[in-house]
């Protein structure tokens, strides 16, 4: 009997160790404002490389949050779109229940880690939970710009 | 009879004819011929300049010109004197030589003379030394500026000062290889401990860069002197000499044609007199280099990056882009950037595709903005932006940021983990590492107009949120602001016509 407690215990414990372990998506709210906006990027010529047509197509979008420390120094927050033709919509209750804004992450150092860095970064995966109309968010997945950022 | 009289004078007058022309010939010869400085001017000139300089300063200072023993030759419309010593072969070129009897026999090779160019119309005098170090031992008697006869081994030239400027390898007087000064930059000895971190740091370490791209190598050459005392009250001792460390200077090594490392015109002659010396390959851009046709049609643009082409710091950096062997290129692009109230992006830069396995970095210049920017604008867009694309070149390699290490890029790496990716880590490399090199390049893009200090603060645009700008003093974050204003001032926004 005091075996099979040990051993049931040792299944909680470890479990709850495991989902310790186990990183948590992101949903990050986002509304255009005069600090926050959505950019988009499009190529659609292709260009003659070595003699050979390279394929120069691109189409996404860039979420930018931006905010102002002292000496009005800009910073910069930017994601962008994985895949830009895959997205969801959701409604009010999964925003209140799952995302969150850029001013309660913006003091987690960790999140501007490049988000391909699994060591570091403290997401599986992020979304912009993008507003679309009162009650229809557009769900997108995204991952750190990886441009420069001028 | 009245025939042969015609014939006679007919003889005369085309021989009074050829004599007029002859003297009118001599008459315009002499009133371009190059001004009769004599030896005792070239030897008053010569002296006046060494008097500047001490042995600690220039190795050549301890040579005794015989002035009796000159030969002067005209070339590239100089008139090349050179001066034998009487003590010929007192400093040696050294390249692995440490034993004395090494440093010994290269020294019983190697010969110098005194170079002075005296161009035609002009009473300016320059001057070089011409060092010559055999393979085996010849007769440095028998050479002359660009005139080897069979000489095999090396030729250097150094300035009146005793710092190297150029040289060549010879063979059977032929010029196999071209020798160009070569300063390493905080850049390239940052990129040397990037790659080996154990050397460079002890005081002797030499540091070695080879690309074998370009068919170039860089190599340090360690100058020594041999200085000899007697003992006084000791005669039987005789001469006692030791070698002296000058220090060393920094040489790459081309195969002439390769392009790299500048590239040079192997001609055999000193820089900037005639057509000799060093005279910069620039690759061709419109061949070379990968391009959207908006931006091959914007001729601001690409004056801007051909100009560029000609600065070494620049062509390196695209070297690692261009070529078919390189698995990463650099595409230079014209788009439209949106612009936010209060700021001006001027350029971007971003893998493409958007991953860190891309095989290509979109370099964008602002289409909305380049008609209102002069071409130092431009160029200063291409430098930054190139730096950028230097770093995504470097992250590409490794499959992104999360890969660095203190065994691959420890610079960047350490940047990354203090600054984040998203709070630009790269922008804080740029204006700790490559401010004085972009300001270096755009110098030497504007033909040398202003101080060096008017060209950094141009090269921290765009840097102002890093935390070495706001490490400045407000003294010198005005100053910056004004000297970047007064460069910029009356520019001309058309084409390169600031230049």
């Amino acid at each position: 009997m005091i075996n099979k407690l040990n051993i049931l215990l040792i299944f909680v414990v470890s479990s709850c160790i495991a989902q310790q372990k186990q990183k948590s998506d992101l949903y990050l709210y986002f509304k255009p404002d005069s600090l926050t906006y959505k950019t988009t990027q499009k190529e659609n010529t292709d260009i003659v490389r070595k003699g050979k047509v390279f394929s120069a197509k691109y189409d996404y979008d860039i979420y930018t949050w931006q905010y102002f420390t002292e000496g009005n120094i800009r910073h910069r927050y930017r994601l962008m779109t994985i895949n830009k033709p895959e997205f969801s919509f959701k409604d009010s209750t999964f925003v209140k229940n799952k995302a969150m804004t850029f001013a309660q992450i913006k003091s987690n150092k960790s999140i501007y880690f490049d988000s391909t860095d699994s060591k570091r970064f403290p997401f599986r995966k992020v979304f912009v939970v993008e507003y679309i109309s009162s009650n229809k968010y557009k769900l997108v997945e995204v991952k750190t710009y990886i441009g420069s950022d001028d | 009879m009245k025939k042969l009289n015609a014939l006679l004078k007919l003889r005369w007058i085309i021989l009074l004819f050829s004599v007029f022309l002859g003297v009118q010939s001599c008459k315009k010869n002499e009133k371009i011929g190059i001004p009769d400085l004599t030896t005792e001017q070239l030897k008053s000139w010569f002296d006046k300049q060494s008097a500047l300089n001490s042995v600690s300063k220039n190795v050549f200072t301890g040579y005794t010109p015989n002035w009796e023993n000159i030969h002067t030759t005209l070339v590239d419309g100089y008139r090349v004197t050179e001066v034998n010593f009487t003590n010929p072969n007192k400093v040696v070129m050294l390249q692995g030589q440490t034993s004395d009897t090494e440093r010994e026999k290269a020294q019983n090779n190697t010969t110098i003379k005194l170079l002075l160019f005296n161009q035609a119309g002009s009473s300016n005098i320059t001057a070089a030394y011409m060092m010559l170090q055999g393979s085996l031992p010849q007769d440095g008697k028998e050479v002359h500026y660009k005139d080897f006869g069979s000489f095999t081994g090396t030729l250097s030239y150094y300035n009146i000062t005793g710092k190297f400027e150029n040289g060549y390898l010879l063979n059977s007087g032929k010029i196999t290889r071209s020798l160009e000064k070569s300063v390493l930059s905080p850049i390239q000895i940052l990129e040397l401990r990037e790659k080996q971190k154990t050397i460079g740091a002890k005081p002797g370490d030499k540091l070695s860069l080879y690309n074998v791209n370009d068919n170039c190598s860089v190599e340090v050459y360690d100058l020594y002197y041999e200085s000899c005392t007697s003992i006084q009250g000791m005669p039987e001792l005789g001469n006692v000499c030791s070698w002296v460390y000058v220090g060393s200077t920094t040489i790459i090594n081309c195969i002439p044609g390769s392009g790299g490392g500048g590239g040079t015109s192997p001609d055999g002659g000193y820089p900037n007199i005639g057509g000799g010396g060093a005279q910069p390959t620039i690759p061709p851009v419109s061949v070379d280099t990968i391009m959207q046709s908006k931006f091959y049609k914007n001729p601001k643009a690409m004056c801007a990056l051909n100009k560029l082409m000609q600065n070494n710091y620049y062509r390196a950096a695209l070297n690692k882009f261009i070529g078919e062997n390189k698995p990463i290129d650099l595409t230079f692009k014209l788009e439209n950037i949106e612009q936010q109230p209060g700021f001006q992006t001027l350029g971007t830069t971003i893998p493409n595709p958007v991953t860190w396995n891309a095989n290509n970095i979109d370099l964008t210049l602002a289409e909305n903005l380049i008609d209102n920017l002069s071409s130092i604008e431009v160029a200063l867009t291409l430098l930054h932006e190139g730096v950028h694309a230097e770093v995504f070149r470097k992250l590409i390699t490794i499959h992104g940021p999360s890969q660095l290490n203190n065994a691959n890029f420890p610079t960047l790496f350490n940047l990354y983990t203090q600054y984040r990716a998203n709070a630009a880590y790269d922008h804080e490399y740029i204006a700790r590492f490559y401010v004085e090199t972009i300001a270096s390049a755009l110098k030497e893009y504007d033909n040398n107009k202003f101080g060096i200090d008017y060209y950094q603060a141009l090269a921290w645009h765009g840097l102002k949120g890093t935390d070495a700008y706001q490490a400045l003093t407000d003294i010198q974050k005005s100053e910056i602001e004004t000297k970047k204003a007064t460069l910029l001032s009356n520019r001309s926004k058309t084409n390169c016509n600031d230049q």
